[in-house]
């Protein structure tokens, strides 16, 4: 429901600060930058392509690794560009409504859902292809470092992020309701 | 919503439009049309004092109680 703003005069009055200008401006560069990344990261993905598919020249391009490896390698951090890479345009539109002052819209808890579950899949991602590689690599000492690679502060994060869209879906609700009151 | 704002009704009693009203108390037209329409969830008492005051009403002259089809049913239970 789109209702005029109960306090119109302090509405006017509240600017959005310079730091949400240069959180801005930084977010549009990770933006492209992370576009960038993820371009390059595809060609290279495609270069080792070839190479499986036995192109000699780039086949004797991969000294220590083989082609293949270097495939789930450059295709798991093309993943991660593009988990990355949703969560920017989240933060992005998080970034908008907090320029025209009114962050608490239940649109931000989604997108606060959205960048918890981008995390938690980009890690899950993450565990499959470093366990790919490390059983592609034949070193049971790299297999027991998978094992152990769990990272608990990214989890954490993720419960963090999961309190948070809880925490902006109830005040968007409340801020409905504040509306609401006349 | 199970109370009914009977704004409309009474502005007509009184002859008087929404604009003349909203006006009188300092409350925006908008806001006036969330409360005459139904969709207020709150009614600050200050906001009940003015419409009062600028109505010669009282407060069960705007809001009547109307128990909602499930209730009705609690209450027989």
């Amino acid at each position: 429901m789109n209702v005029e703003t109960l306090y119109p005069d302090e509405m006017a009055t509240s600017k959005a600060s310079p730091a949400i200008g240069f959180l801005n401006i930084l977010l549009t560069i990770i933006w492209w930058g992370g576009w960038v990344f993820l371009g390059l990261f595809t060609l290279l993905s495609a270069y080792a392509g070839l190479g499986i598919l036995g192109v000699d020249a780039v086949h004797k391009s991969f000294e220590n690794i083989t082609p293949f490896m270097a495939l789930v390698s450059s295709v798991s951090v093309v993943i991660v560009a593009a988990v990355f890479l949703v969560i920017v345009k989240q933060l992005r539109a998080i970034c908008k409504t907090l320029v025209t002052g009114d962050p608490f819209v239940p649109q931000n808890a989604t997108r606060l859902r959205r960048i918890w579950v981008a995390v938690a899949a980009g890690e899950i991602l993450r565990l499959c292809s470093t366990f790919v590689i490390s059983r592609l690599s034949q070193s049971t000492e790299e297999i027991s470092v998978v094992a152990t690679d769990l990272r608990i502060y990214v989890w954490f994060m993720v419960l963090a992020l999961i309190i948070l869209a809880e925490v902006f879906r109830e005040g968007a609700r409340l801020r409905q309701e504040a509306k609401l009151t006349v | 919503m199970s109370i009914r704002v009977n704004l409309d009704r009474v502005l007509l009693d009184r002859r008087m439009s929404l604009t003349e009203l909203s006006d009188r108390i300092g409350i925006t037209l908008a806001n006036l049309s969330i409360l005459k329409t139904g969709k207020a969830r709150a009614v600050r008492f200050s906001t009940l004092s003015a419409l009062c005051r600028e109505l010669n009403c009282q407060p069960a002259d705007l809001l009547v109680y109307e128990p909602e089809e499930d209730e009705h049913i609690k209450a027989a239970e």
